[in-house]
């Protein structure tokens, strides 16, 4: 059973975050933050926490690492993503996405837009590496 | 009533107006849209990103209470977990989309928007029970 929180409890939080006094100084953004602190004082699998900066993403238990994974096999996996960790399957077929039959949608203000459907959802082996490749590398913890 | 098999998963009839607002869009029309949604939507079925779409709408079409009433909508796929996440259902159990769509529709309420009222957070409730303190942001087209 997943944990629930009313959304009305958490968006109150966060909306309180744009309660005013002083219209002219800056926010303090320091203490804005800090005054909701994720605070975990259970072990809860329904619950890791994702730290990360836009670039980069770690999710932890609430020892603060990855030390129960095994735990979180069927909820959300623990693991580590990077904007620079990327992977590629080797390309032995010469597949390229210019070779990929595009639709043009037309008369968006006068231009046509190419993208890049899936006629039929097709699954040919060409469609899935192009829809595979490139990507991030997702370090995920295993049990030990 | 419109038939029933239109009822479910986005509601992005009204994201012609809010998300990515278009030409000649007839407010009409769309609060008469906005309004069916309001009434008949199979909740259940959405997903996270639909109810800042939809407070986008409210805003933008004038209704700032029923914009907070969106973001607070009591809905399964509306509940924010202890860790901020949104549960979408198993095998996807963080779906981030919400909390983009969460932040987003708060800054275009806060920040203002193309041809909104100008006042300060156009898109809160200007009832005395709101005081909105917002820097940074940029208007919404």
């Amino acid at each position: 059973m997943h944990t629930r929180i009313p959304a009305a409890l958490r968006l109150t939080t966060l909306l309180l975050l744009l309660t005013a006094t002083a219209r002219s100084a800056p926010i303090d953004r320091h203490a804005l933050v800090t005054r909701h602190n994720v605070e975990l004082h259970q072990f809860d699998a329904n619950n890791p926490l994702s730290v990360g900066n836009g670039e980069f993403c770690f999710t932890v238990d609430v020892t603060g690492l990855q030390t129960f994974p095994e735990a979180f096999g069927k909820t959300t996996p623990l693991g580590t993503l990077s904007d620079w960790g990327w992977h590629t399957i080797p390309n032995t077929n010469g597949w390229d996405i210019d070779h990929f039959q595009f639709k043009e949608y037309t008369d968006f203000n006068g231009r046509k837009v190419p993208y890049a459907d899936v006629p039929h959802n097709q699954q040919t082996p060409e469609i899935k590496w192009l829809r595979a490749n490139g990507t991030r590398i997702i370090r995920r913890s295993l049990a030990r | 009533m419109a038939p029933r098999q239109w009822n479910a998963d986005h509601p992005s009839v009204v994201g012609a107006l809010s998300f990515v607002p278009g030409p000649e869009i007839n407010l009409a029309t769309m609060q008469n849209t906005f309004d069916w949604i309001w009434k008949n939507w199979n909740w259940p079925h959405t997903w996270g990103w639909d109810y800042p779409m939809l407070a986008m709408t409210a805003a933008r079409l004038g209704e700032p209470e029923r914009a907070i009433d969106a973001l607070l909508l009591d809905t399964p796929k509306n509940h924010y977990s202890l860790n901020g996440h949104v549960y979408q259902r198993p095998g996807l159990t963080i779906y981030l989309p919400a909390n983009g769509g969460l932040l987003y529709a708060t800054a275009l309420m806060a920040a203002g928007w193309d041809g909104a009222p100008k006042k300060n957070a156009p898109g809160f409730p200007d009832n005395g029970q709101w005081s909105v303190r917002w820097e940074n942001l940029s208007i919404a087209p």
